[in-house]
């Protein structure tokens, strides 16, 4: 059996992290949940992560900032971002700061799960 | 008896007989002078063209004109003025009697002299030459009292037989009202000036092509230019240049066709922060039907705005905040549901958990998509539903609605077909609203009937429908114009089976008609309805 994909899930709200968690440990990913967005860069390159789900609203920097920082750093900026968020719109901001993927919150397990796998199969 | 006349008396006959020839010389010589006579008043009545009763019927018109005239008449004659003939609209005007005539004018009304009228008088009986005035104000003594009053006069020569000035002749209209209407409306402008110089809207008066002649005082305070940089530059210079475009491409549109401009644009004061005003324009047309001008009033709608932005802000924070537990509701829920589906021993279980779990789930969808309607009709009503327009297949967007639908819907039959490929230019997450309205309105109501058939098809004019259609409950033919109504919902028993805001409809209508598409409704009451909407198809 091959290694687990590792996923970080990046998000202040400490429920839908646990959930998130939750969920994905069920499918068969392994999972970090972290709410200091600031030490994304960082968790990235401790737990050897392959991709982000990152919110974009975090108290105190926006999920943008977060994405930027990622793409920006030669450690980490191969590594897989979805970004996710309960407003309306926000997917273009998104995508354009250099998220592979967009979910919209709340969204239907089996629809968080292939967006899971599409960016991973990117 | 002898019947020969005598020698005398042969020459009495003769001597008659000459007397008789000379008579009949005279007669006839009398004759000739009748004749000539005759003839030369025939000759002069020709040349007069009128018989002499005409000249008597003449004169009597023109003492009915002049006397009966409303217009003010009167002949001086002499270096005094001497009042020869008035009419008695002159008199009446004057507030003197008959008893002036024969008088001298300018001592018969002596306050005419005092002003300066007897000086006109004497220039036109001296020089010949005719004096007009307009609206000239004169005091006269009437009813023991001076009043002003004003006239439209000619003063003008009068000739003798001769065509030697002997007098003036006066003709003159009262134009009292006239002047005092004139007067009026000066006021009335004067005043309507100072009301739009009160007024905090900003006001512009322009020509037809949409040039501004006017701006009232509050766009001087307002913006701090000068009267002439806004004559010469046009208000746009202070407009915020995001509005601009939008702003001439409307204004363009209103001047070609007269219709009203509305629109919501900042305006830069004159601290040079931009504030936010509600323009309007409307054309005034003149008696032809022709737009004569515009008016267009700027009102500061700052306040309302900021209200607005705090309610959308607030419904936005409401709406994530909502949202927020919601996600990992569903998320656990939907968790469960698969877990449950896997086990076989929590499936032969007597607890209705998978059940239970799919109605929580349902009622979360219920939940989100509450939330969601709450802030379209905010949008809605603010006009900010901003379509982002996309080309995209339309097959593909019905086929992936309907696989969620078959994920949280697993009992109900879709029968879809195909019988067109299509593409549409449209906002594709509106579009997916508008057919997750259907198809859940058609779930909703039909509770005795799971199945409903889905069809896109080529219509004319080069347009695309799709068609839900269910076998349901159907509509009444009286409700079927009340559906699209907003907060409108179907009534009945079970009522609270069919709860919601009441706007899924009339928000699917709005969103439809912002792409040029239409919705029809087709449905017979216990039999079902079929939904369609039609959008302009991409043509290759």
């Amino acid at each position: 059996m091959c290694e687990k994909v590792k996923i970080l899930v990046v998000d202040d709200d400490v429920t839908i992290g646990t959930m998130l968690k939750d969920i994905l440990m069920y499918r068969g990913y392994e999972v970090t949940v972290s709410q200091k967005p600031l030490e994304t860069e960082q968790n990235i390159i401790d737990n050897n992560i392959e991709l982000v789900l990152l919110d974009k609203l975090i108290n105190g920097i926006d999920g943008t900032e977060v994405c930027g920082l990622v793409r920006n750093n030669g450690k980490t900026a191969h590594v897989k971002i979805l970004m996710m968020s309960a407003l309306h719109n926000a997917e273009p901001i998104c995508l354009d700061a250099g998220a592979n993927a967009f979910i919209t919150k709340p969204f239907e397990m089996e629809g968080l799960f292939s967006k899971v796998e599409n960016v991973l199969a990117t | 008896m002898n019947t020969n006349p005598t020698l005398g008396e042969l020459k009495m006959i003769e001597s008659q007989d000459a007397k008789i020839q000379e008579l009949e010389k005279e007669i006839s010589r009398a004759k000739e002078e009748i004749k000539r006579i005759k003839f030369a008043a025939k000759e002069t009545s020709k040349t007069l063209k009128k018989e002499p009763v005409e000249i008597g019927e003449d004169l009597h018109r023109l003492n009915e004109l002049f006397y009966s005239s409303p217009s003010l008449m009167a002949i001086l004659i002499g270096e005094n003025f001497e009042i020869k003939m008035a009419n008695d609209s002159i008199l009446d005007s004057l507030g003197r009697g008959k008893e002036i005539i024969g008088q001298p004018y300018l001592e018969a009304i002596p306050e005419l002299k005092e002003q300066g009228l007897g000086i006109l008088l004497k220039e036109v009986f001296e020089t010949g030459i005719p004096f007009h005035a307009y609206e000239f104000p004169v005091s006269i003594l009437k009813n023991g009292r001076m009043q002003l009053t004003y006239f439209d006069f000619i003063y003008q020569a009068h000739h003798n037989l001769q065509g030697e000035i002997n007098g003036v002749g006066i003709i003159a209209n009262e134009v009292k009202t006239q002047a005092e209407l004139n007067k009026k409306i000066k006021e009335s402008e004067y005043k309507l000036r100072q009301l739009t110089d009160l007024i905090p809207d900003l006001i512009t008066n322009s020509d037809k092509t949409g040039k501004a002649f006017y701006y009232n005082k509050g766009w001087l305070d307002f913006c701090g230019l000068s009267l002439e940089d806004l004559l010469e530059g046009g208000w746009a210079l202070i407009m915020h240049p995001d509005e601009t475009k939008e702003f001439h491409k409307m204004m363009s549109y209103s001047l070609k066709t007269g219709e009203d401009f509305e629109m919501e644009l900042r305006l830069r004061n004159i601290e040079g922060i931009y504030v936010w005003h509600l323009c309007r324009a409307n054309a005034i047309y003149n008696d032809k039907d022709e737009i004569e001008s515009w008016i267009s009033t700027n009102t500061e709608i700052q306040r309302i705005k900021l209200e607005e932005q705090r309610k959308d802000d607030f419904l936005k924070m409401v709406s994530h905040e909502l949202k927020t537990p919601i996600t990992s509701i569903r998320g656990y829920v939907q968790m469960l549901i698969s877990m449950v589906k896997m086990d076989k021993f929590v499936k032969n279980s007597p607890l209705p958990i998978e059940t239970s779990l799919t109605r929580i789930d349902n009622q979360i969808s219920r939940l989100i998509r509450l939330i969601s309607e709450m802030l379209d009709l905010n949008r809605i009503d603010e006009s900010q539903l901003v379509l982002n327009l996309k080309t995209f297949s339309l097959n593909n967007l019905v086929n992936q609605t309907i696989q969620d639908f078959k994920i949280s819907n697993p009992a109900t039959d879709f029968h879809v077909e195909h019988n067109c490929e299509c593409n549409v230019y449209a906002d594709k997450d509106r579009i997916e609203q508008v057919l997750i309205n259907f198809i859940t309105n058609a779930i909703k109501y039909s509770p005795d009937n799971n199945k409903i058939e889905i069809k896109i098809y080529h219509t004319e004019n080069f347009q695309v429908a799709v068609s839900v259609k269910d076998f349901g409950i159907g509509v009444e033919k009286g409700d079927l114009k009340k559906i699209f109504k907003r907060f409108y919902r179907v009534s009945g028993k079970n009522e609270e089976a069919y709860a919601g805001f009441g706007i899924g409809l009339f928000l699917a209508k709005d969103i439809i008609k912002r792409h040029d598409g239409t919705i029809t409704v087709k449905s017979e009451k216990g039999k079902g309805s079929e939904f369609i909407f039609k959008l302009n198809a991409i043509t290759d």
